[in-house]
């Protein structure tokens, strides 16, 4: 970082106004010096924000795609503004595809460990259904070799984790973690890639990762590209919700919550990543303006980043108690074992929403699976 | 057609003449009143209009009022259920804040009851602080038992002969091997003191040769330069001579050169006197020339005249001869007549030879005039010549001496310009000599500086060497003290307690070797 001292990143930045209900465009300058912001008017041609400080705002957060909060609006960067940011950070925010195949979905938790322990960001994920058609124009590359047909009927066998995966060089890294294609030629070779750990053979090999910036970009857009209609997976009955924050993903600690979440029993029957505005946090915490004084800090919170809605099977009181107490502290002191107790900090980072009322389960559910999911 | 027709009167004319009756007009056949009647219609017609119209508008007003009113009822009721529906919404979502409240709140409390439970009570503490000293106690006795365990071994150890005096011969050794090995490293060290020291030594005398080479050097090529100086002072020297001499063959050759002009020159005048004088002497034989042929031309003119009137005189005397009386008479008239044109002509000739004589004088005086004209405008040209050969002389003479001046100037410049190189050269030879004075004398002082340079370095070296042979006496002495002390500390030694050195000789021989 420390060639960055004297120069500033420009991206392209967008934001819903959605008093006049247009998309503004603006320029994006971040000073690394000393992480100072500033914005220009692209449209009416002047400054709109003076070099400020902004708090929350990091280097490593600025990459295509990502989701910023300037002064309480979200800003959408939506392309690089100079030869200079695109060149320093094309490859230092490479994104790539990852997909947790229907064998090792129940070990998303240690794959997801094993990512962030490499040090790996998390743009998107979402876990769908892929129908015969979906597998066989994904993997059309392969069409008609021998193992095509297997390869298809596998993938459709059950539903798969689809993950974008973003950093420095991070499809050879993503592809080096998780080894050959063939699984017992990776228990041989590499006993220590997921491919090895998870895999059963050369088609059920557990991930899948792309080949080349091309193939990723392609594949990216395959997932979670603009009017892909992939069915989820949410069966929006008989289960729960737990929203991991954005403090937890931001902390890398998504990985362990979900390995904790599975080994004490709880299945998972969805998992997508949203980024919620302003709005939607609003909303989806109706019920607790005025219940609770920490509100507004907890909306805050939540649309600060992406945050990932997981759908529980399983009865929603015992998926409370597993989570623990709302306040950390008191977790800590109470239940050690809990999640909370475990990765939270305070009342508002305390890692996990889950929903308080039992009446409440379905609404929350389908408020991410239906509504925002569309 | 009209005419057929018979025409339709109301009179009817009676059997008697001027018995008229007149029929009554019959009837009209609309009734009187059927213009108003007429109207009347129209005017019912047009109420009759008048009125459906104005019930259509009422009408019309009606739907669009319902219609209107139809609307707002909708929007109204939808506006109603709506509301409704946010109420029963927000309503709902109270009643739910109430329960999750209702559910925090519980939830607290429990947990705060949950936490006052865990609290330990006094019998609880007072258990656990027993536990905890029983603990305490054991620890300490355990420390006690392994520190008694030593000292028994200490003791045992000190107490077996057997063991001592293979310690002590085993320490020895490995005492005299350490020895062996700090001497060869003292010794390596001191080598490599004495490379360093050889090494400086063999820079610092190059570096002096060097330096003695590059004076050497530089004194050389101070007398090549000066060398140099000198012949060049010695061209200059030369091209000035040469160019003196140059002057003067130039200046001898102009001085013939004007000498040969001049001569010229006055033969060019003589010859021009010449050829002038005798054009002056052919014009004046052509003038007189002249003048007698005019003379000549002009008395022949007059005797010509002469001749003819006495032919013409003899002619008339011929014819009068038949006439001779008369002839006679006439001819004594004639006679005198004759005699006095004789007479007459005589006195012609008289004067005509004096206005000859009077003419040859007038011209005579005229060719002296000319003559004399010519004379003096000669004598004004010679003038004028003469005082511009004058001036010529004078701004020759003029240009001569400035041309003289400037030469004598020019030689004393030059003059001038050797004295002042003259000057120069026996400066610099000045300096030159000062120059080397000074370097020899600088040379002299460095030697001297060098001198005592080497003296110093050969005092200290000494110096160092007699510290040396202090200090190997002090080591000898030390290593003495040494030995004895190994001997003292061979009674006392303690195998647990190794040296750190020695511990780490013994690790890097059990790794290598």
């Amino acid at each position: 970082m420390g060639s960055f001292t004297d120069s500033r990143l420009v991206f392209q930045a967008e934001w819903y106004d959605q008093n006049a209900e247009l998309v503004r465009r603006y320029q994006f300058m971040f000073y690394p010096v000393d992480n100072t912001v500033e914005m220009f008017d692209v449209k009416n041609r002047r400054l709109f924000l003076k070099r400020s400080a902004v708090p929350n705002i990091t280097e490593d957060k600025l990459y295509v795609g990502s989701v910023v909060n300037v002064n309480s609006r979200q800003l959408t960067l939506t392309g690089y503004g100079d030869n200079f940011t695109e060149k320093t950070l094309a490859t230092r925010n490479e994104k790539t595809l990852a997909i947790i195949k229907p064998d090792a979905v129940g070990k998303v938790g240690p794959i997801l460990e094993r990512v962030c322990r490499e040090g790996i960001k998390f743009c998107n994920a979402k876990m769908v259904n892929m129908s015969k058609a979906d597998a066989a124009s994904f993997y059309a590359e392969h069409s008609g070799k021998h193992f095509f047909d297997d390869l298809i009927e596998f993938i459709v066998s059950g539903p798969v984790i689809a993950l974008e995966l973003m950093g420095d060089d991070v499809i050879a890294r993503w592809n080096k973690i998780i080894g050959p294609n063939n699984a017992s030629e990776a228990r041989s070779k590499v006993p220590q890639s997921l491919r090895a750990l998870y895999g059963s053979n050369g088609t059920a090999n557990a991930c899948h990762g792309s080949e080349n910036p091309a193939a990723a970009a392609r594949e990216i857009d395959f997932f979670f590209g603009a009017g892909r209609g992939l069915s989820g997976t949410a069966r929006l009955s008989g289960s729960t919700l737990c929203l991991v924050k954005p403090h937890a993903i931001e902390n890398g600690n998504i990985g362990k919550i979900i390995s904790m979440i599975t080994d004490n029993g709880f299945a998972i029957s969805a998992m997508e990543m949203f980024n919620l505005d302003r709005a939607n946090a609003e909303e989806f915490l109706e019920i607790y303006k005025g219940v609770v004084t920490e509100y507004s800090q907890m909306v805050t919170e939540l649309c600060s980043g992406p945050c990932l809605a997981i759908e529980i099977v399983g009865q929603h009181k015992d998926f409370r108690d597993f989570v623990g107490p709302a306040d950390p502290e008191i977790a800590k002191h109470l239940r050690p074992k809990t999640v909370r107790a475990k990765f939270g900090q305070d009342k508002i980072f305390n890692s996990v929403h889950c929903t308080d009322l039992p009446e409440d389960v379905g609404l929350e559910v389908e408020y991410f699976f239906r509504i925002l999911s569309q | 057609m009209l005419l057929s027709k018979t025409r339709r009167t109301r009179e009817h004319h009676g059997p008697t003449p001027h018995s008229v009756a007149i029929i009554a007009r019959p009837p009209h056949k609309k009734p009187p009143d059927s213009l108003i009647l007429e109207r009347r219609k129209k005017d019912e017609q047009r109420l009759k209009v008048q009125e459906e119209v104005m019930q259509q508008k009422h009408h019309d007003l009606k739907t669009q009022w319902e219609k209107e009113t139809d609307v707002r009822i909708q929007k109204n009721t939808v506006k109603r259920r709506v509301e409704t529906i946010l109420k029963k919404e927000s309503f709902d979502l109270e009643q739910r804040r109430e329960k999750l409240r209702a559910l925090l709140d519980a939830e607290e409390e429990q947990y705060l009851l949950d936490i006052d439970s865990q609290q330990e009570t006094t019998l609880e503490r007072q258990a656990k602080m027993r536990a905890r000293a029983k603990e305490l106690r054991e620890k300490r006795e355990q420390e006690r038992l392994a520190l008694v365990e030593e000292k028994l071994d200490i003791r045992w150890r000190e107490e077996c002969d057997e063991l001592r005096p293979i310690l002590a011969r085993q320490h020895q050794n490995e005492v005299f091997a350490e020895r062996a090995k700090q001497i060869e490293i003292s010794g390596i060290i001191k080598e490599r003191e004495k490379e360093e020291e050889n090494m400086y030594a063999a820079l610092w005398e190059s570096d002096r040769i060097m330096k003695i080479e590059r004076e050497e050097r530089e004194c050389a090529a101070a007398i090549q330069r000066n060398k140099d100086c000198l012949s060049v002072l010695e061209k200059q020297l030369a091209a000035i001579r040469l160019q003196q001499e140059n002057a003067k063959t130039l200046k001898e050759e102009e001085a013939r050169l004007m000498e040969e002009e001049k001569k010229q020159r006055e033969a060019e005048e003589r010859h021009l006197l010449q050829v002038k004088r005798a054009q002056q002497t052919e014009a004046r034989e052509h003038h007189t020339n002249q003048i007698k042929l005019k003379a000549r031309r002009q008395a022949k003119e007059l005797q010509g005249e002469l001749a003819i009137d006495m032919k013409i005189l003899e002619a008339l005397l011929t014819e009068t001869e038949n006439e001779k009386e008369e002839a006679v008479k006439r001819k004594g008239e004639l006679h005198t007549e004759a005699q006095a044109y004789m007479k007459y002509l005589g006195e012609q000739v008289e004067k005509e030879k004096e206005a000859e004589r009077e003419l040859e004088k007038l011209i005579d005086a005229e060719v002296e005039k000319q003559w004399q004209k010519r004379v003096q405008q000669w004598q004004l040209e010679r003038e004028a010549r003469r005082k511009m050969t004058e001036e010529m002389v004078v701004i020759r003479k003029q240009q001569i001496a400035e041309k003289l001046q400037q030469q004598q100037d020019e030689r004393e410049t030059l003059l001038k310009e050797r004295e002042e190189l003259k000057e120069a050269f026996a400066e610099h030879e000045k300096l030159e000599t000062e120059k080397v004075r000074r370097t020899k004398q600088r040379n002299l002082a460095y030697q001297s500086d060098l001198m005592s340079q080497v003296a110093y370095t050969n005092s200290i070296r000494e110096r160092d060497a007699g510290e040396k042979s202090r200090e190997l006496d002090i080591q000898n002495l030390a290593e003495e003290r040494y030995q004895t002390k190994l001997a003292a500390a061979l009674q006392t030694q303690n195998i647990d307690r190794a040296h750190p050195l020695r511990k780490y000789h013994r690790t890097q021989d059990r790794l290598f070797g």
